[in-house]
C-alpha cells in the first residue's frame, strides 16, 4: 500500500511545465542582472566604508534578508501600491508582472551584496594596501587587483544566489503572476494528481538548475587556471 | 567521565525523548475504541478553524464531533491541515478519513470513496464590483474572472464551463485576499465567484466596495471522503451516524448556527 | 489602504505570533544541526573526489538545489513515510507527528546548500597551504584538520549564516506542505479565520527580522573575531 502515480499525467505535466519556461527566465534574469549592479554597488560601498551609503546599504541588506520572501512579496504589494495612491494614479495600471519584477530584484540585490561582500573579503588585505603603494585608485584597485582574485569564491555563490532567484520566482503566483509551479499545478484542481504535478515541476527546475550549475562550473575552470587554492 | 561528555549526552537524550513524545498514541487494546485519524481544515473559516481559544472549532469540526459521538467503537483523533495536504494524506494512508468540504467529480471518484450521505450544499455566488451586470457565466464573455487559486472548487467550476464553452472568458488568478478585493475594485479583475460568508466576510473587514448576485452556481452537496481500497467500513459507519444526524434535523440546525440559513442536504 | 491594517488586530494577533516562535526555531535550529553534520562528509567526498561518494554527491545536491523547497516537504511527508512503510509494515506516517519528516526534508535540504558553502571556502584557501602541510609530512587528513580548516571557517561564516537564514526563512512553508501550526501556519489560518491578513504579515515579518537581527550581529562578531590582522579593507 502507499501512493500511486499517474505516469502517464507526470509526463503530460512535464510538457505543460516546459512553456512556463520563459516566465522563470524573466523572473531569474532580470532580477539577477539589476541585482547585480545594486547588490555590488552597496557591497563595494561596504567593503571600501563609503561613510554614508554603508550605513543605508548595511540597513537595506539586514531588512532583504532577514524577512522571507514570500512576506516580502506580499508586503512589496501594499508598499508599491501605496506609492501609487500617494502620487494619485489608479491602480488598475499597476501591471503585476511589474511589480513581481520589481519585488524580486529588490530582494535579489540584498542577498547579491552579501554574496559579493564575501568574495571581496575573501581577498589578502595585502593585495588592497600593494595597489594603493603603487599609485592606484580604489576604482582602479577595485577593478584590476580585487575584483579577479574575487571571483573563485564570488563565483560558487553567484550559482548559489542565481538559483536561489529561480526558485523564489514561485512566489510570484501570491501577486497573481502564475509561475511554473502554479501553472503546472492547474490541472490538479480537478484530479487531485498534485504529487505528479509536483514532480513535473521539479523536473524542470531541475532541469535549467543543472544547465545553471554547467555554466558556473565552466566559469569556475577559467578562474582556476590563473588562481591556485583549494585542496586535492 | 567527564564533565564534557555528559552534556553533550543529556542534551541528544533531552532532544530524543521529546522527538519521540510527539508521536502519538496509537495503541488499541480489545474493547477500546479504535482510533480514526479525521483531516481537517485549518483556516476555512466558519468551516473548520482554530478559534480564540486556540481550539478547532467550526461548522464541520462540531459535526464531526457529533458523528463520533455517535459511533462508541471509534474515537476521532483530528489532524488539521491545508486542502491539498488532506488528500494526500488520506491517499497514503496517514488520516482515515478527510472532512473539508469535498464536494464531488469524475477523477476525484476515482481516486477516493465518497460517503453516500452528503450534508450541505455550498453555493457560489458571482461577486463583482457592480453586481447586477454580471449573473452568469455568459454576462462574463470578454471579461476577466478571478480565482483565489487552484484548489478551489471555484476554479474548477468556472474553468470546465470555460473549456465547455469555448472559452469565452479570461481566468486570472490572485490568491491573496486584499489584493484580491482591490483588483476587483480598480477593475483589474471583473468578478470572482465566491460565497455568502465569504462576500459578508471581505465586506465587513475591508469596507469593499462590492457586491453579490442574486443567481446562484450551485454544485453537488459535500461528502465525507475515505480511502479507496481500505474505507469500506469506516463509509459505512459514517454513513448511517450522518444519516440518522439528518433526520434528527441535527444538521439543519448546525447550519443554521453557522451560516444564517439552513443548506443542509436533506435527509432521503 | 489602511482598511486592510487593523492596529487592534494587530496587538491582539501580535502576542499569540510571538508564542508559536519557539517552535519555528526548533525547527530550524535541528534541521540546521542535521545538515551540517551530513554536509561535512558531502563535501569532503567533493572536495577529495573520493570515486564513488563524489558522483552521488554531485547529483544529490544537484537535485537538492534544483529543486524548490515545497517539493521537497511534500515528498518527505508522504514519500518517506510510504517507504518506511513497505519496508518495516509499519505506518509511521500516523504514528510519528509530521515534524520529524519536515525536519529530515529541511536537514537533507540544507545538507546540500551547506557543503556548497565548505566547498567555496576551502577553495579560498591558498592551496600552496596544503603543499605546505604535506611536505612537512602530515597526511591529508592531518592537513585538513589542522591547516585547511581553521582558514576556510572565516570565509564559509558569511555562507553559513546565509544558508541559516534561508532555512529560517524556508520554515515559512511548513504549513503549506504539512499543516504544521509554526508561525506562518498561525499568519494563514488566523488570516482565513478572521479575513485578516495584512497585520499577520507585518507581525510575522517584524518577528523574523528581530531574529535575523540577531544573527547578523552574532555573525559580524564572529567575522571580525577570526579575521583580526587579516583581509578587510582600507
Amino acid at each position: 500500500m502507499g501512493i500511486s502515480f499517474d505516469f502517464k499525467f507526470f509526463l503530460s505535466e512535464i510538457g505543460v511545465a516546459f512553456t512556463y519556461i520563459p516566465i522563470v527566465a524573466l523572473l531569474t534574469i532580470v532580477p539577477l542582472t539589476v541585482g547585480t549592479l545594486i547588490g555590488g554597488g552597496l557591497a563595494l560601498s561596504r567593503v571600501y566604508k563609503l561613510r554614508i551609503i554603508q550605513s543605508a546599504a548595511r540597513v537595506y541588506v539586514i531588512i532583504t534578508r532577514s524577512i522571507p520572501i514570500l512576506l516580502q512579496m506580499l508586503l512589496m504589494y501594499f508598499v508599491i501600491k501605496g506609492f501609487y495612491d500617494y502620487f494619485g494614479l489608479n491602480a488598475a495600471h499597476l501591471n503585476k508582472m511589474v511589480t513581481v519584477l520589481i519585488s524580486c530584484t529588490i530582494i535579489s540585490a540584498g542577498f547579491l551584496s552579501e554574496g559579493i561582500r564575501a568574495a571581496l573579503l575573501s581577498v589578502e588585505s595585502g593585495q588592497y594596501e600593494a595597489a594603493y603603494s603603487v599609485g592606484m585608485t580604489r576604482m582602479q584597485s577595485a577593478r584590476y587587483v580585487i575584483f579577479p582574485q574575487s571571483l573563485p569564491v564570488a563565483i560558487p555563490i553567484f550559482g548559489s544566489i542565481s538559483i536561489g532567484v529561480m526558485k523564489a520566482s514561485s512566489a510570484a503566483y501570491l501577486l497573481g503572476v502564475v509561475e511554473l509551479i502554479q501553472g503546472t499545478a492547474m490541472k490538479t484542481a480537478g484530479n487531485y494528481k498534485y504529487l505528479e504535478a509536483y514532480c513535473a515541476a521539479a523536473v524542470i527546475y531541475w532541469a535549467l538548475t543543472l544547465g545553471i550549475e554547467r555554466v558556473i562550473a565552466f566559469c569556475e575552470k577559467r578562474v582556476r587556471i590563473k588562481m591556485r587554492g583549494g585542496v586535492s | 567521565m567527564s564533565y564534557k561528555k555528559i552534556i553533550p549526552l543529556l542534551l541528544a537524550a533531552i532532544l530524543a525523548i521529546s522527538l519521540f513524545s510527539a508521536c502519538g498514541k496509537a495503541k488499541t487494546g480489545d474493547g477500546e475504541p479504535t482510533e480514526v485519524l479525521v483531516g481537517v481544515g485549518a483556516d476555512f473559516s466558519p468551516i473548520s478553524f482554530y478559534n480564540d481559544d486556540k481550539e478547532l472549532d467550526g461548522f464541520e469540526y462540531e459535526l464531526l464531533a457529533a458523528i463520533d459521538d455517535r459511533l462508541p467503537e471509534y474515537t476521532f483523533t483530528y489532524k488539521p491541515s491545508d486542502f491539498t495536504n488532506i488528500l494526500l494524506s488520506l491517499e497514503s494512508g496517514k488520516i482515515d478519513a478527510a472532512a473539508h468540504l469535498f464536494e464531488y467529480n469524475i477523477e476525484r471518484g476515482d481516486k477516493f470513496l465518497y460517503g453516500t450521505e452528503g450534508y450541505i450544499h455550498f453555493d457560489l455566488y458571482f461577486v463583482s464590483k457592480t453586481g447586477a451586470e454580471i449573473n452568469s457565466f455568459e454576462d462574463l464573455a470578454g471579461k476577466k474572472l478571478i480565482a483565489d487559486g487552484n484548489g478551489s472548487n471555484s476554479f474548477y467550476i468556472a474553468n470546465k464551463w470555460n473549456e465547455e464553452h469555448g472559452k469565452p472568458f479570461e481566468i486570472i488568478f490572485e490568491p491573496t485576499a486584499p489584493i484580491l478585493i482591490e483588483d476587483l475594485e480598480s477593475g483589474v479583475g471583473d468578478a470572482t465567484l465566491a460565497s455568502v460568508s465569504q462576500y459578508d466576510g471581505w465586506v465587513r473587514e475591508y469596507n469593499a466596495d462590492i457586491q453579490i448576485s442574486d443567481a446562484v452556481v450551485n454544485e453537488s452537496g459535500t461528502f465525507i471522503l475515505f480511502n479507496k481500497d481500505t474505507g469500506a467500513e469506516l463509509q459505512a459507519a459514517f454513513d448511517k451516524a450522518l444519516a440518522d444526524l439528518k433526520t434528527e434535523g441535527f444538521v439543519a440546525e448546525l447550519s443554521i448556527k453557522w451560516f444564517d440559513a439552513d443548506v443542509s442536504v436533506k435527509a432521503k | 489602504m489602511s482598511r486592510f491594517f487593523d492596529w487592534s488586530h494587530f496587538q491582539w494577533l501580535f502576542p499569540r505570533l510571538l508564542e508559536v516562535v519557539p517552535l519555528t526555531l526548533f525547527i530550524t535550529l535541528t534541521s540546521f544541526a542535521v545538515g551540517f553534520l551530513l554536509a561535512v562528509f558531502i563535501a569532503l567526498a567533493r572536495l577529495y573526489r573520493i570515486p564513488v561518494l563524489n558522483q552521488i554527491a554531485v547529483v544529490y545536491v544537484s537535485f537538492m538545489r534544483g529543486t524548490p523547497i515545497l517539493i521537497q516537504l511534500f515528498i518527505c511527508n508522504l514519500a518517506l513515510p510510504a517507504v518506511i512503510w513497505g519496508i518495516t509494515g509499519v505506518n509511521v506516517g500516523r504514528i510519528w507527528s509530521p515534524l520529524i519528516f519536515v525536519i529530515a526534508a529541511y536537514g537533507l535540504n540544507a545538507a546540500a546548500f551547506l557543503s556548497e558553502d565548505f566547498r567555496a571556502a576551502v577553495s579560498g584557501v591558498d592551496s600552496g597551504q596544503q603543499e605546505a602541510a604535506l611536505s612537512i609530512g602530515m597526511t591529508r587528513f592531518q592537513c585538513f584538520r589542522y591547516v585547511i580548516a581553521s582558514q576556510a571557517v572565516r570565509i564559509a561564516i558569511p555562507g553559513f549564516s546565509n544558508s541559516f537564514s534561508n532555512l529560517l526563512k524556508d520554515s515559512t512553508l511548513a504549513f503549506a506542505a504539512a499543516g504544521i501550526m509554526d508561525l506562518m501556519g498561525t499568519v494563514q489560518a488566523i488570516g482565513y479565520a478572521k479575513y485578516r491578513y495584512l497585520e499577520g504579515y507585518v507581525g510575522a515579518a517584524a518577528i523574523f527580522f528581530a531574529l535575523c537581527i540577531f544573527l547578523e550581529f552574532g555573525t559580524h562578531f564572529i567575522i571580525r573575531r577570526l579575521s583580526k590582522g587579516l583581509s578587510a579593507v582600507k
